[in-house]
């Protein structure tokens, strides 16, 4: 994890909402195939981080790189790849495609793949994720648990080094948690850098190789997950494990 | 019986010495109690208008009527009707007799007595400098001709064009309008080539446009005979109104109205001493009165075979219902995505496009477009015809098409807008986030979504479209409502013709109906069961 470029690379990231600053100078990496879950209190600013990773906020000073390279705010356009995946929190399926065609929508029109490769990949990604017999369903016709599936198949179609998940166990029911987090892990196992964001720390400690604590807009701890489970150093960790009921 | 018929030959005796003392009309069976109601076509000076003040009657006819009554002693009321709806108000009882520039025709006669008062004859009003075109009966063919709808003028040129049709000649092209007002105004724009009418609408146009226009040399058709139609059920009034006309021509009343208007050139007054029709004169024998009822035969008989003509109609309210439906549509997309961008200058520009096109009654709109625009820009934006391609239009077709469309795009804008913020932003979010950019995001994830939301309104506007058709006929433009008036004219069947249509505008709605069902079908997702077995299943 050190000596590298990290995957992903959050340097003295600021952004500010009308004068009031939400993130103030985040410092974060997050290695190729390895699983970050960024934790803290409500309003923290984890949000917000990870939709500026995702490019759906603008920062105000600092940078965000993958592989070295700042993402900024690359425009989208034909044929450019955008190097970080997002997972939402609700999904957001489109509903007016079967699972296949929201699959292929973004490499058909975005990076110009041909039809039939696009869809010979979906159906690998597909299989991946056990869906396979779900290609021509449309989303009102699955189940939470496969929605979700669906919209990690669709991420990675475009091919991210990247991969962020917001809250990916708040919309699932309880039995479902494993399963995701078998898949989260299969993900990373490829060698895709994950940042995720959760409140369930049972999921954190089965999934995460380390988590990053924010406050206040900024990282106050970071370090392997069971480490800053077992010693948190800081003192804003801990009151927040204790307000969670963790310590 | 016999009394009244001689109280009213005393009466009219009275009214012949020209005595003050009015004749007693008390036995008159008339709609008002002491006065005359007249149903009249006021939009047709000098023969008959409103004031400016848009309200008091006045010109030859409302004269006539005016000293009419006069002599019987009794008040006058005058309703305002559109030519094509006299004879339904007559029938109806709504008055008691009909003034408005009628002449007589074999169906009337069956239904109505006729107390003529003028003999006028027609002529061909033309620009200045253009009578040299229409010397010889012939010069007409494959000329475009003005004329009142439903006029003795219109059937004439029917005639007249299908002889030329006979001949090999190339055929008119007849603009039967509602009113001389328009069918005067489309020769001052240039979209005809010359106004037939009665030579008292021709005088007035003449004397009102120095220098302008001119009469062509070409004899028109032999004179006509305007009449005030009656019910025959009522022979008492028709002779009370001969009678008081007797009186008012023998005293050179009728005279001097026509003189003070203008038109005593190829007037002459009609009365009981100088007849202007053939067929006697005095009261109809009352037995024979076709009574007014409901001609099954012919409703029928119109509903399951319609004429040509009515086909037509339907093209026409279908062809511009769709196209300015259409057009409609992509400019109220485009209003909506302006009213939904960043820039608050198209903000405020769509916003008021869109209070400006709901709040004036298309119907003012389509007349803004096709008679005033014209005068705006200072040459006619919609000539007669006009070319697009390979195939041409009527103006007047295009100008409908064009005015309903720009209407229905601040409609459109507004339900478009509604449903693109219906769609939820994650859609917009997640589109983002796999680098689609906003036009691909809008064109493949919003709009189809939107338009599943917009289906059903907009299958309601286009059924309020295929209804707005019908205020093309005040341009006259041949769509249904306007060929079913010129059949309810020709034929004398009101009801049975105006239900008749009515049962298309059904039939046309009720299709509408249908593809839309079938379309949103189509658009909604089909699951395939029910996702909680799925949820058991797995």
């Amino acid at each position: 994890m050190t000596g590298q470029t990290p995957a992903l690379e959050f340097r003295q990231v600021s952004k500010a909402f009308h004068f009031t600053r939400v993130l103030g100078g985040v410092k974060l990496c997050v290695s190729a195939g390895e699983i970050v879950a960024l934790i803290g209190p409500s309003g923290s600013g984890k949000t917000t981080l990870m939709r500026c990773a995702a490019g759906l906020a603008s920062i105000d000073t600092g940078a965000i790189l993958v592989d070295g390279v700042p993402v900024g705010e690359s425009k989208p356009g034909a044929g450019r790849q955008p190097s970080i995946g997002m997972v939402f929190q609700k999904f957001h399926l489109f509903p007016h495609l079967t699972t296949l065609e929201n699959i292929i929508e973004a490499p058909v029109r975005v990076l110009r793949v041909k039809a039939a490769d696009a869809r010979a990949e979906a159906m690998v990604l597909l299989e991946r994720m056990g869906l396979a017999d779900r290609a021509d369903y449309y989303p009102a016709e699955l189940s939470g648990g496969q929605q979700q599936r669906v919209a990690i198949a669709r991420a990675l179609a475009m091919h991210p080094k990247v991969l962020l998940f917001d809250e990916p166990t708040s919309a699932l029911d309880p039995e479902m948690v494993n399963e995701v987090a078998g898949v989260i892990a299969e993900v990373a196992a490829t060698g895709i850098a994950v940042l995720l964001v959760t409140h369930e720390m049972a999921f954190v400690r089965r999934v995460a190789h380390s988590v990053a604590v924010m406050d206040g807009g900024s990282i106050v701890e970071s370090g392997a997950t069971e480490e800053v489970f077992a010693a948190p150093r800081h003192d804003r960790t801990r009151r927040f494990l204790t307000a969670i009921g963790l310590t | 019986m016999k009394s009244r018929a001689f109280f009213l030959i005393l009466g009219t005796w009275l009214i012949s010495l020209a005595v003050a003392a009015p004749a007693s009309a008390g036995p008159l069976p008339l709609v008002a109690d002491r006065a005359l109601t007249f149903c009249a076509d006021l939009q047709n000076p000098p023969t008959g208008s409103l004031k400016a003040d848009g309200h008091t009657p006045e010109g030859v006819g409302v004269d006539l009527m005016n000293a009419m009554a006069g002599k019987l002693g009794l008040g006058v009321s005058i309703l305002n009707y559109r030519a094509s709806g006299v004879f339904a108000a007559l029938d109806t009882g709504k008055c008691d007799a009909i003034m408005a520039s009628l002449s007589r025709s074999p169906e009337r006669m069956k239904r109505y007595d006729f107390v003529d008062y003028f003999r006028i004859s027609s002529g061909f009003l033309v620009a200045k400098g253009h009578a040299g075109r229409l010397k010889s009966h012939n010069d007409l063919a494959g000329k475009r001709i003005a004329v009142l709808l439903g006029s003795r003028n219109e059937a004439w040129l029917h005639e007249e064009d299908d002889t030329f049709a006979a001949q090999g000649l190339p055929r008119m092209t007849i603009v039967n309008l509602g009113t001389n007002v328009a069918a005067f105004q489309d020769l001052a724009l240039g979209r005809v080539d010359a106004l037939l009418s009665d030579s008292i609408i021709i005088n007035y146009y003449l004397s009102h446009n120095a220098g302008r226009f001119e009469i062509a040399p070409l004899p028109a058709r032999a004179g006509t005979t305007l009449a005030i139609a009656v019910p025959k059920a009522h022979p008492e009034v028709a002779h009370a109104l001969r009678g008081a006309l007797d009186a008012l021509v023998e005293e050179k009343t009728v005279d001097r109205i026509a003189h003070h208007w203008g038109i005593e050139n190829g007037v002459v007054p009609c009365s009981t001493q100088a007849p202007c029709s053939r067929e006697p004169v005095g009261p109809a024998s009352v037995s024979h009165v076709p009574p007014v009822h409901f001609d099954l035969g012919f409703f029928l008989h119109f509903v399951l075979h319609p004429p040509p003509v009515i086909l037509s109609g339907i093209l026409v309210t279908l062809g511009v219902a769709m196209a300015a439906q259409i057009l409609g549509t992509v400019l109220g997309l485009g209003l909506a995505l302006l009213a939904l961008g960043r820039s608050k200058a198209m903000r405020v520009a769509t916003d008021l496009y869109i209070w400006a096109f709901r709040s004036v009654p298309v119907l003012v709109q389509l007349v803004i477009v096709y008679f005033g625009l014209p005068y705006l820009v200072g040459f006619d934006l919609f000539p007669a015809s006009m070319g697009f391609g390979v195939f041409a239009l009527p103006g007047a077709l295009v100008a409908g098409t064009l005015t309903f469309g720009v209407h229905e795009a601040a409609m459109m804008s507004e339900i478009i807008r509604v449903a693109i913020q219906a769609i939820d932003s994650g859609q917009t979010e997640v589109a983002r986030s796999l680098g689609m950019w906003p036009g691909l995001t809008l064109r493949r994830i919003i709009l189809p979504q939107a338009a599943r939301i917009v289906l059903p309104p907009l299958g309601n506007q286009f059924s309020n479209m295929i209804k707005t058709t019908s205020l093309l006929s005040v341009i006259g433009v041949g769509e249904l409502f306007r060929v079913a008036e010129d059949v309810q004219a020709a034929t004398l069947m009101t009801f049975e013709v105006y239900l008749g249509i009515s049962v298309y505008y059904l039939a046309l709605i009720a299709v509408t109906t249908l593809m839309q069902r079938w379309i949103e079908r189509r658009l909604a997702p089909r699951p395939r069961r029910a996702p909680m077995a799925q949820e058991i299943t797995q």
